[in-house]
């Protein structure tokens, strides 16, 4: 199982690069400028993942820089810097995009 | 750009650009970078505020620029400024003209109500005659 | 004599919360200058204006708030200069407890 970490808006490649490779099992964590794909308006990629029931996880901290608390996808966990540090010791590896 | 053909070549702006008949060139501030990921929005504020002191300044937000406006932002956790309300004063500054574009909005999902200011939203065509308008354009 | 602020090398508060009107009056003297109503009302203009805008303003902007709030004999130059110095939105700034404003002109 790969955690995969995400830091670029939907305007960047790296969004779909990251979609095409992730598999089910996997675990994906939205940050810095990552966290817009999973927010209204943008989250058509992330809400294909969590229908393959693939974890999405946001940082807290980077939704709320940004003025999105209020607009992110329902599906998608926040998670401070304490969960992020469990989510990387819980999977095998890390692939970043971005 | 028609309007003062005197000043087309030379490299510099503001009030060092030469005699004092000649007038300061006209700013167009592009920003097209999301907050808080990188530092180009915040360095691009301060240029306006900066520039806004000699000449003419205006703002044009693309794509993910947009979200440099978006209401509601809380930067408590980060070590980054909640520049977004910094945008609120730019009246104050002499900058009065702010632009974005239809598509842009609604590609993020986003009305003019969602954000701390009221730009003046604009169509691809417009946004054509109004890049022309400017002198020079600065890119952030 | 006067209380121990933590300040940065300019004589800047480190910290925004560390202000008090006590530590205004300690700041201002450490400029040689003894407040006044007329320094008082200018200080807490600024600190609404940051609280508002998340800006210290530079003296041109400070001249226009002054003046569009306190009336337009008090929004000139040479007022808060009589009662700044020279660089009046740095000095405000700094006996408000807020940042040094990033283009002092």
């Amino acid at each position: 199982m790969i955690l995969h970490t995400l830091n670029k808006s939907p305007e960047h490649a790296a969004l779909g690069r990251c979609c095409e490779t992730i598999a089910t099992g996997d675990v994906l964590v939205l940050l810095e400028d990552g966290v817009y794909c999973g927010s209204a308006g943008r989250d058509r990629q992330v809400g294909e993942l969590l229908a393959q029931n693939i974890a999405v996880y946001a940082i807290n901290a980077d939704v709320q820089a940004r003025g999105l608390a209020v607009r992110m996808t329902r599906g998608v966990t926040l998670i401070d810097y304490e969960g992020f540090v469990q989510l990387c010791t819980e999977q095998a590896s890390s692939k970043r995009w971005g | 750009m028609p309007a003062n053909p005197g000043t087309q070549n030379a490299p510099s702006i503001g009030t060092t650009a030469g005699p004092a008949e000649r007038p300061n060139k006209t700013l167009l501030f592009v920003q097209s970078q999301a907050p808080h990921g990188t530092l180009y929005g915040q360095e691009g504020l301060d240029a306006i505020m900066m520039g806004s002191a000699f000449t003419e300044c205006a703002v044009l937000f693309v794509g993910d620029g947009i979200y440099q406006l978006l209401a509601n932002q809380d930067t408590s956790l980060l070590a980054s400024r909640n520049y977004s309300v910094s945008y609120r004063a730019l009246a104050d500054y002499g900058v009065e003209k702010l632009y974005c574009t239809e598509a842009d909005l609604q590609q993020r999902g986003l009305t003019v109500a969602d954000l701390v200011v009221t730009p003046c939203v604009i169509d691809s065509r417009a946004l054509q005659a109004l890049m022309t308008s400017f002198d020079v354009i600065l890119d952030f | 004599m006067g209380m121990t602020l933590n300040c940065d090398k300019e004589g800047f508060l480190r910290q925004l919360q560390d202000w008090t009107p006590e530590a205004a009056t300690q700041l201002a003297a450490n400029e040689d200058l003894q407040l006044t109503q007329e320094h008082w009302e200018v200080i807490y203009l600024v600190r609404r204006y940051y609280q508002t805008f998340n800006i210290s303003p530079p003296t041109r902007v400070l001249v226009k708030i002054v003046g569009d709030q306190l009336g337009p004999t008090k929004g000139r130059s040479i007022h808060l200069m009589q009662l700044f110095g020279g660089k009046p939105a740095k000095l405000v700034a700094k006996i408000a407890g807020l940042p040094k404003p990033t283009n002092c002109d």
